[in-house]
C-alpha cells in the first residue's frame, strides 16, 4: 500500500483512507511528542530552562538553526517524491558560500560594473546551485546512472571546485568586520524589525516552502512528480515527458540549495568549502520524518517543514538539558529508525486493511 | 616536532584571567570528542583556571563540532543557556570562528571576552576590531623547520637528548597583534623562502 494507492481508496471511503490520514498526521504528532518530552524532562531538570526552552528567543533561535536545512530539504523533498535523491547538497551549499563570497570580491574590485556587488554575488550563488541541480539532471536522464551515483559524483566536483577556489581556507568579504548589509540582516538571531516576530532568513524559508507547496499540489508538476516517484514506467505510457520533469525537479531544487547557501554564507559571514558537509544526511533525515519515502511518491513540503523543525528541536532540547553532544546523536539515529519502522509497520496493516 | 597542546591551553587561560578582574563566570566550548590535540588545550586550560578560583568556570557538554556552522550553532545555543557568562574559551580554528560569529549573531561582539587558538585572516581581522581579545598561535613555519633539521639529525645518526620538541606558543592581543614576532606567526613571510 503506497499514496498512489491510498488516493483511490480515499475516494472509495475504505479504511485505508484512515491510515493515510495517520501517515500525513504523523510528523505533526512527532513534534507535538517531541516538545512535550523535552518539556518534561526540563521541567524536572530546572524550571528555568524550562522557561527559556518555550521562550520567543529559543523560538527564534531553533527556526535560525532550522533554516538552512528546511530550505535544501524543500528542495530535496521535489527530488524525492520524483523518486530521486540528492547527495551532492552538503558540499553545493558548501560551493555556493565559496562563490558568493568570491564574486564579491571580484565585483568590489570592478566598480565600472554599475551593478551592486550584493546583486552580482546573490545572483551568482543561486545560479551555481540551479546549475549543480541541472547537471544532475543531465546526468540522470542523459546518461542513464541512478540519482544516487550521479549526485555522488557532483559531491565530488562541488567539493573540489570549493576546496580549489578557496585554497582550502576561508574566504572573507573585503571587510572581514564590516560584510555588505544584508549580511548581518539575514544572520540575526532576532529579526530587525522586531515585530518579525522570526528572522527574514526563516521568512525566506517559509516563502520559499510556500512556493514548493503550491507548484506540488496545484500545479501539473507536481502531479508529475508524484506520478513519476510512484511508478517511473507508467507515467511515462501516460504521457508524462519524465526527463524534462526530472530536469525542472532538480533545478527547482537546486534553486532551493542555492538559496540554502546564501543564507549558510550570511550565517558564517564567510565562505568555507567544507561549511556544510554531510548536510546531505540531516537533510534527508528531515523529509523522512516528515513522511517522505527514499522509494518516491510519498511526502509533503510542510510535512519536511515540521521534519526540520523536530530535527532542530531535538537539538536545542538536549543542549538545554546540557546532554553531550553524542546522545542527540543516538536520539535522531533511533527517531528516523523509528519513524521509517512506524511507516512501514501502517503500510503493511493499510494493505490488510484494504 | 609538536605545541605542546597543554601550555597553550593554560596560556589561553592565563590571558582569560587576566581579562577578567575580580569575580566573574567563563565558559569553555569543547571542539569534539576523541580529538587529541584540542582534548590538551581544553585538559591546559582548566587546569589553568583552577588557579583562579575568583572565576566561575563552565565547561558546555555541546560541543563544536567539525565546521564552523557547528561551532556557531553549539555556541548559540551556549549563550542562550548560559547568557551571563562574561567571557568564552575555544580551542581550535573553526571553533574560534563559529563562536565569533555566535557573538555577532547575537550581536555581544566585543562584549563579551573571546580567547581563541590559532590566527586566520577572518580572526585576526575580528582582533584588531576589538571582537577577539587573545589568540593563541602556533607556530607552523617553525614546526616545518625543526622537523627538516630533526629529520636530518636522524639521518646522521645524532639523537637529540630530549626527543620532543615543542615548537613556540604566543599570545597574540589587540596590543601585540601587529609587532613583527606575532606576526611572523600568523603570517610567516613565506614568500622569501619559497619563491625560485
Amino acid at each position: 500500500m503506497n499514496a498512489g494507492d491510498s488516493h483511490g481508496s480515499r475516494l472509495l471511503g475504505t479504511s485505508a483512507a484512515r491510515i493515510d490520514w495517520l501517515t500525513l498526521a504523523g510528523p505533526y504528532i512527532g513534534l507535538v511528542l517531541v516538545m512535550g518530552l523535552f518539556s518534561l524532562l526540563l521541567g524536572f531538570y530546572d524550571q528555568r530552562r524550562l522557561a527559556n526552552f518555550l521562550s520567543l528567543d529559543n523560538l527564534q533561535l531553533v527556526t535560525v538553526h532550522a533554516s538552512v536545512i528546511a530550505a535544501v530539504a524543500v528542495g530535496m523533498t521535489l527530488v524525492m517524491i520524483s523518486g530521486g535523491i540528492d547527495l551532492s547538497v552538503g558540499y553545493v551549499v558548501s560551493l555556493v558560500t565559496v562563490v558568493t563570497v568570491l564574486l564579491y570580491r571580484w565585483a568590489d574590485g570592478h566598480p565600472w560594473l554599475y551593478v551592486a556587488p550584493s546583486a552580482i554575488a546573490i545572483a551568482g550563488g543561486v545560479a551555481t546551485g540551479c546549475v549543480c541541480g541541472l547537471t544532475n539532471s543531465l546526468v540522470i536522464t542523459q546518461l542513464r546512472i541512478v540519482p544516487f551515483v550521479a549526485t555522488l559524483g557532483m559531491m565530488g566536483v562541488a567539493r573540489g571546485l570549493a576546496q580549489w577556489w578557496s585554497y582550502g581556507q576561508p574566504v572573507a568579504f573585503p571587510d572581514a568586520v564590516h560584510p555588505p548589509a544584508w549580511v548581518p540582516w539575514l544572520r540575526a538571531i532576532e529579526p530587525d524589525p522586531p515585530w518579525l516576530l522570526l528572522s527574514p532568513a526563516v521568512w525566506s524559508v517559509l516563502i520559499l516552502a510556500l512556493l514548493a507547496a503550491i507548484v506540488l499540489r496545484y500545479q501539473v508538476l507536481g502531479r508529475h512528480c508524484y506520478a513519476i516517484g510512484f511508478n517511473e514506467t507508467t507515467a511515462r505510457y501516460c504521457g508524462i515527458n519524465v526527463n524534462a520533469t526530472k530536469c525542472i525537479v532538480y533545478t527547482l531544487a537546486g534553486f532551493a540549495t542555492g538559496w540554502a547557501g546564501i543564507l549558510q554564507t550570511a550565517r558564517t559571514g564567510s565562505g568555507v568549502y567544507n561549511i556544510r558537509a554531510g548536510l546531505e544526511l540531516e537533510v534527508i533525515a528531515a523529509v523522512v520524518i516528515g513522511g517522505g519515502s527514499l522509494t518516491g511518491g510519498q511526502g509533503t513540503v510542510l510535512g519536511t517543514l515540521v521534519g526540520a523543525l523536530i530535527l532542530g528541536i531535538l537539538e536545542n532540547g538536549c543542549s538545554k538539558l546540557e546532554w553531550r553532544s553524542e546522545v542527540r546523536f543516538i536520539i535522531i539515529g533511533i527517531i528516523i529508525v523509528g519513524v521509517a519502522a512506524l511507516n512501514s509497520w501502517r503500510q503493511r496493516r493499510g494493505r490488510l486493511a484494504a | 616536532v609538536a605545541t605542546d597542546n597543554c601550555a597553550g591551553g593554560s596560556k589561553a587561560a592565563e590571558r582569560l584571567a587576566e581579562l577578567l578582574p575580580g569575580r566573574a563566570r567563563a565558559i569553555m566550548i569543547r571542539y569534539q570528542t576523541g580529538s587529541e590535540s584540542t582534548e590538551q588545550r581544553e585538559a591546559g586550560f582548566v587546569k589553568e583556571m583552577k588557579r583562579h578560583p575568583r572565576i566561575e568556570l563552565r565547561i558546555a557538554e555541546d560541543e563544536a563540532g567539525a565546521t564552523v556552522a557547528t561551532a556557531q550553532e553549539a555556541a548559540e545555543r551556549m549563550l542562550s543557556n548560559h547568557a551571563d557568562v562574561e567571557a568564552i574559551f575555544a580551542p581550535n580554528e573553526s571553533s574560534t570562528q563559529g563562536v565569533l560569529q555566535a557573538l555577532r549573531a547575537k550581536k555581544l561582539n566585543g562584549k563579551m571576552k573571546l580567547v581563541g587558538f590559532d590566527g586566520s585572516d577572518i580572526l585576526i581581522a575580528a582582533m584588531k576590531s576589538g571582537d577577539i581579545q587573545g589568540l593563541v598561535l602556533q607556530d607552523p613555519f617553525d614546526m616545518g623547520y625543526r622537523a627538516v633539521l630533526r629529520a636530518i639529525d636522524a639521518l646522521e645518526g645524532k639523537m637529540p637528548a630530549d626527543p620532543v620538541h615543542h615548537t613556540n606558543l604566543r599570545v597574540a592581543t589587540p596590543n601585540n597583534v601587529d609587532e613583527p614576532a606575532v606576526r611572523a606567526m600568523y603570517a610567516p613571510d613565506l614568500k622569501s623562502y619559497l619563491s625560485p
